[in-house]
């Protein structure tokens, strides 16, 4: 039985909880700090004696900073449209909902699964780069490993010869591997996407050499990547080739 | 030991829920933080009991569900440093401002370590690939750690005794 004082508690606690999403859905959380900003901050005097113009500033304020994120959000999305228009695939555009907020975390999970048509080991990407490739696939959500999770292997191309090589992560990073040490790679060559089926996906740049080892009779080739993947909000799932 | 009021618990509440929601504008730093490790950091300090230790084991184990089997290893040095760290405070620690820093830093830095070791033993990583993924969240979460723990221990609602009134 639930004492008076503990359904008391757990109201408040549902009660704070439905406010506070309430602010994050309708982004009152700009106008709030907007708000904090002008009350707490120092004011001169000229302009603390127009209180309306104040508050038009601010309101104009918090409406940029609304928009600059609907216009990092649009950004996004018409990087991920240009790419499906040249790309030679099909793809099933998806929004990343889940991610553990853990330091050394390589997975996420995104809002398609099985029942749209999303199978394990598709390449996951977004305008920036690659973003990973699909672990497990539930009915409505699937995972997604990142480049620099020791389950990720991906087949790559590197240069204009198209050395072949596998990318694959360590959980702190990615090297590609397994590249013979008498291939001629240079740094700043380009490195592309192999696909899973055949060699027309290689227009996908991953990104450009820029650290060769020697381990053991191969290359170890490190990639640099400007895309993090765990800053990235809309991907696109590389399905199929286009009919 | 210093008492958590209401409003820290809903704080804390929102914490560890939000950052799992990326772009959720929480206070994650693009992933940087981590709320469990800050967490531990903050209860070792201002002190444990059962319940504290049950919200930062459910903690790692509910942010363990979200990840895959690298987080294990996340797992595990969370639970040596607590233990570590427990140990040691229990036993040689004094309370001061600026030893809690100091107590901040080390907690961070031993977890780190730790990390680093299993990550070298069991995956093999090189030491400046995980310094270049550990520097920055090794700031923001000693900063975060340090802002918290000062609004938890070193601030109060102000409360003044009642003064006996003569009618």
């Amino acid at each position: 039985m639930i004492s008076r004082k503990n359904i008391k508690k757990i109201f408040l606690i549902v009660l704070v909880s439905i406010v506070v999403t309430i602010i994050f859905i309708l982004n009152f959380n700009f106008y709030f700090s907007d708000f904090l900003i002008s009350k707490l901050t120092y004011q001169n005097s000229t302009v603390s004696s127009h209180p309306s113009l104040v508050s038009k500033i601010n309101n104009l304020e918090s409406d940029s900073k609304i928009y600059e994120s609907i216009a990092n959000e649009n950004k996004e999305l018409r990087e991920l449209l240009q790419l499906q228009d040249k790309s030679k695939f099909s793809s099933i555009n998806g929004e990343v909902v889940i991610q553990s907020p853990i330091i050394f975390s390589a997975t996420a999970y995104v809002n398609r699964g099985k029942s749209n048509g999303v199978r394990e080991n598709l390449l996951v990407i977004s305008g920036g780069g690659l973003v990973g490739k699909i672990g497990r696939v539930y009915d409505n959500y699937s995972e997604i490993i990142f480049p620099h999770n020791p389950r990720s292997n991906l087949l790559v191309f590197v240069g204009e010869k198209g050395t072949s090589g596998i990318l694959k992560g360590d959980g702190v990073t990615s090297y590609i591997k397994y590249i013979p040490d008498e291939s001629k790679v240079k740094i700043g060559a380009t490195v592309y996407l192999a696909g899973n089926t055949n060699a027309d996906y290689i227009n996908f740049k991953l990104g450009e050499v820029s650290e060769i080892k020697i381990h053991s009779g191969f290359l170890q080739v490190k990639v640099k990547n400007s895309l993090d993947p765990k800053t990235v909000k809309f991907v696109s799932i590389i399905k199929n080739e286009k009919n | 030991m210093k008492k958590i009021n209401y409003f820290h618990k809903i704080l804390i509440f929102f914490f560890i829920f939000l950052p799992i929601y990326p772009h959720s504008n929480s206070i994650d730093f693009r992933g940087a933080i981590d709320p469990s490790l800050i967490l531990i950091v903050l209860f070792l300090i201002i002190g444990i009991n059962f319940s504290r230790v049950l919200v930062a084991l459910l903690t790692g184990i509910f942010y363990l569900t979200l990840s895959d089997e690298i987080g294990y290893i996340d797992f595990f040095s969370k639970i040596l440093v607590f233990i570590l760290s427990a140990y040691f405070i229990n036993k040689y620690y004094w309370e001061a401002a600026l030893k809690d820093i100091v107590l901040v830093l080390s907690i961070l830095f031993v977890y780190f370590v730790i990390n680093l070791f299993l990550y070298k033993v069991i995956l093999h990583v090189g030491l400046f690939d995980y310094l270049g993924l550990t520097s920055l969240p090794f700031i923001y979460n000693a900063i975060i750690s340090i802002i918290l723990l000062f609004m938890i221990k070193y601030t109060s609602w102000p409360s003044y005794p009642e003064q006996p009134s003569q009618s």
